[in-house]
């Protein structure tokens, strides 16, 4: 055997398998054949973090392996095609990621609709435990996600957005199956969502700011918190949230906490070692699963 | 070459006759022979298959002829029974589907595939289709490893790759020795084009 190329499929798919993800870039690059083989074969890379960005010049795309954190991945392509990204999407797709970026600059053209119309084309789901962007565009892309792989969402502020602004098409979002499927969701306090504060009881942690709740919506959250054996983390933020009105409903507040908070404890059905601590400040509201070794001496855990 | 006479690879003999352990003969298309304990031949889905399906005794192993491996030459099998009696006894890794894969190549391994690459391939080749998973794992991360940092120009001479030019080149010529009959055509068809026609009828 006098070359690469003699192999046969199971010892070449291996072989690419065991490559970084830059050699079979590169590897591509060598001859068609070996290009054939690496467009047509299903094999598995060891890519661990990859963020896009679609830029005004098209689209550059930074990647890692799970050593290096992933701020410091390698740039393997700037201002590329929808071509070459569709190359590099194509041999991601395959790949079992922790986490997936993507961000957009407002001087693109286009690009959010070429990398849809890619994800469409894809023969398989992509894989990542956790993808993060910008704004509504999310729901461009969301739905190219393994909703079984998917285990956090979070939606960051559109750069040149403003704060306050509608998260538009959140009722789409809220039907994906990639939604109801994730355990956690951080939607930055940019973005208003207008929809039931029940929708997002099933998330282990969220964080999330209403349009608006009431009264019975937040007595709500917190018989599912203490009923609950999945809810360790609820942060929400809406207008109208008032400590007088919560004194009503979770009675006389307890004050320790040296930046003021407004602190409620209850225990957790069938669970001694938890306690639920809802803490207010600031207008934001947030439950938490707290060890109960942590609850101060002078608080009382209510039932 | 006869029993006697065959390379033992790897073999305490002063243990065999004490544990009556059972010694295959393989003999590759070079007609090199080789005796490869029982335990060591466990690496190799293939050829414990073959030997179970066998059924041979002690007495069969040393007076039926060497089971003959048709496909791999003498230098590549030594490798590979130095590999499966090195490794003898160890637990043959299962394909979990995790990914990355982690494969650590031992000292031993290392050292064994201090070769040519093109015997490396050949290693490969046999590992696959002998079905030795780890030698498999082994030898293919060698390979990965080889293009690490290189550019495509380098990996063209490092895995002996042709250029998409010989590539095409080798391609006409595998076909025209399938269909002597194209490269006639072909002449034809350019003979035509030179004096400007552009049909063949």
């Amino acid at each position: 055997m006098s070359s690469l190329l003699e192999m046969t499929d199971v010892p070449m798919r291996n072989i690419l398998e065991k490559c970084d993800f830059k050699s079979v870039l590169t590897l591509r690059k060598v001859c068609h054949s070996l290009r054939n083989f690496i467009d047509d074969t299903c094999f598995k890379t060891d890519l661990d973090n990859i963020c896009i960005t679609i830029g005004p010049n098209g689209f550059s795309v930074t990647c890692s392996n799970p050593d290096p954190f992933w701020l410091h991945g390698i740039e393997f392509a700037k201002d590329c095609t929808s071509n070459d990204l569709k190359i590099i999407l194509k041999l991601v797709q395959n790949s079992q990621l922790s986490y997936f970026l993507v961000t957009t600059n407002p001087d693109n053209v286009g690009g959010l609709d070429d990398l849809e119309e890619i994800l469409k084309n894809q023969t398989r789901p992509l894989h990542t435990e956790r993808f993060v962007m910008e704004g509504s565009g999310i729901l461009k892309i969301l739905p190219y996600f393994d909703s079984k792989a998917l285990k956090k969402i979070s939606i960051l502020p559109i750069n040149y957005g403003t704060n306050g602004q509608n998260l538009v098409g959140i009722e789409k979002f809220l039907e994906l199956e990639q939604f109801k499927n994730a355990m956690e969701l951080y939607i930055n306090n940019w973005f208003v969502v207008r929809a039931d504060l029940s929708k997002f009881f099933h998330f282990q942690r969220v964080r999330v700011k209403l349009h608006e709740t009431s009264l019975e919506e937040h007595v709500a959250l917190k018989e599912a918190f203490v009923t609950s054996t999945h809810m360790k983390f609820f942060e929400l933020h809406s207008h109208g949230l008032d400590e007088n009105k919560l004194e009503q409903v979770f009675g006389t507040p307890f004050h320790d906490h040296p930046l003021g908070y407004s602190q409620w404890f209850f225990e957790i059905q069938n669970c001694k070692e938890h306690v639920l601590r809802i803490d207010f400040a600031f207008g934001g509201i947030g439950f938490r699963k707290l060890e109960t070794k942590k609850v101060p001496q002078d608080a009382v855990v209510q039932r | 070459m006869s029993v006697e006479n065959a390379p033992v690879v790897d073999v305490d003999e002063a243990a065999i006759p004490v544990e009556k352990k059972m010694y295959y003969r393989f003999e590759s298309n070079d007609k090199k022979e080789f005796r490869v304990s029982e335990l060591a031949i466990q690496q190799s889905e293939t050829l414990n298959r073959l030997v179970e399906a066998m059924g041979y005794t002690s007495e069969d192993v040393e007076n039926k002829p060497a089971i003959a491996i048709e496909n791999i030459d003498g230098k590549t099998l030594k490798l590979v029974f130095q590999w499966c009696e090195h490794h003898k006894g160890e637990a043959i890794p299962v394909d979990d589907g995790s990914v990355p894969k982690i494969v650590e190549i031992p000292e031993f391994d290392a050292k064994l595939m201090d070769i040519d690459n093109g015997l490396l391939f050949k290693l490969i080749w046999a590992a696959d289709y002998l079905n030795i998973v780890q030698l498999l794992n082994v030898s293919c991360k060698k390979v990965a490893n080889m293009a690490q940092g290189k550019t495509p120009a380098q990996l063209r001479r490092v895995y002996l790759l042709p250029s998409d030019e010989e590539d095409e080149a080798a391609k006409r010529a595998a076909q025209e020795a399938q269909d002597p009959r194209a490269r006639e055509v072909e002449e034809e068809f350019e003979e035509r084009k030179r004096q400007g026609g552009n049909s063949f009828f």
